[in-house]
């Protein structure tokens, strides 16, 4: 059972182990318990828009998996699950982090999201690339900008597939929303809207994470 | 977007206008709420179903597959239903058993639509 014509399988290297994500072999098999239920009560389990927010493209099965071959490996990109730990622990797919929604939803200036933001290549302070930056980045020394608030440069911020349980789940939604109002560039954000809910209908490699 | 410093307070005055674009997640958020409570179902579902798979290792009839995707028999009395699941759904059976009369009675209506296990499950967890 190949995944594509080209593809039968994808190896991937994580935590040091060598993953293959490949579909389940078992022609007869169908999928069951939670990921079997077809109608949800909305709200707040509502059907998705294809499209999350302006900017922010939506891929599929098969995007995420070149996502994993190739900006994942070699270090330029992320993969996030972003549901809450009591969904993660159920399975998650391989190569993914796991970034609870709630954490990008925290105060802009806390440890949180600072050390989130790092994760995803991240600094806080102006990015000194432009006059205007330059001038912000003096400003801000010499006390005269607001300290209010949290500058970010994103000059190498990390390409981001986010997800979570499948269409009709807005934690991903609601992380790539957060993301997007403390100024992650939408180009650097990609939704795969399918979830977990649609890699499951394909058969596709889930792994458990160690408690 | 970046904002110079300087246009800033115009800048939020404005997209405070337009409504703020996070959703912010307070302490009590209904939506994680049932998040949470939607994540725990599904965890009660596979424990009975863990449970009801090592029981049925014994049962002659009910193996493998059939043990997760097992259709109970239709037109059982509300006895027979509770010892049909005691005999071969136990886990289901321990949860089944933590419910009150009422709630019985109502997985049992469900049965009678529905005689999944798969589903009878989840009516019962969704009542704990």
């Amino acid at each position: 059972m190949r995944i594509t014509e080209d593809i039968a399988y994808v190896d991937l290297i994580t935590g040091g182990e060598t993953v293959r994500i490949q579909r389940i072999q078992d022609e007869e098999h169908v999928i069951d318990g939670g990921f079997a239920k077809t109608s949800r009560k909305c709200p707040p389990f509502c059907v998705h828009p294809i499209s999350v927010a302006p900017g922010v493209e939506t891929v599929g099965e098969i995007e995420l998996l070149e996502f994993l071959k190739t900006d994942v490996q070699n270090g330029t990109g992320i993969v996030i699950d972003a549901r809450t730990p009591s969904w993660y622990q159920k399975g998650t797919i391989p190569g993914s982090i796991n970034i609870p929604f709630t954490d990008f939803t925290e105060d802009p200036q806390s440890l949180t999201v600072i050390k989130l933001m790092e994760r995803l290549g991240v600094v806080s302070g102006p990015a000194e690339d432009s006059w205007m930056d330059k001038l912000t980045a003096w400003a801000w020394s010499a006390g005269l900008a607001s300290p209010d608030e949290m500058m970010w440069d994103f000059t190498r911020a990390k390409r981001l597939v986010l997800w979570c349980n499948g269409p009709w789940c807005d934690q991903s939604p609601r992380a790539i929303r957060s993301l997007l109002a403390l100024g992650y560039p939408a180009e650097k954000i990609l939704y795969y809207r399918g979830g977990m809910q649609l890699w499951q209908i394909f058969g596709l490699t889930v792994v458990v994470p160690e408690a | 977007m970046r904002i110079p410093w300087m246009l800033r307070p115009a800048a939020a005055c404005f997209c405070l206008s337009l409504g703020n674009p996070t959703l912010p997640v307070q302490a009590g958020d209904p939506y994680l709420d049932m998040l949470e409570e939607e994540a725990q179902v599904l965890e009660l579902m596979k424990s009975a179903e863990r449970l009801d798979a090592s029981a049925q290792a014994n049962v002659p009839g009910i193996t493998g597959q059939n043990a997760t995707r097992a259709v109970l028999d239709a037109g059982m009395s509300h006895e027979q239903f509770g010892a049909a699941l005691k005999t071969y759904f136990v886990g289901t059976y321990m949860l089944y058993g933590k419910l009150s009369e009422e709630q019985r009675d109502a997985v049992y209506t469900h049965y009678q639509r529905d005689g999944q296990i798969m589903e009878i499950r989840r009516a019962i967890a969704e009542h704990l």
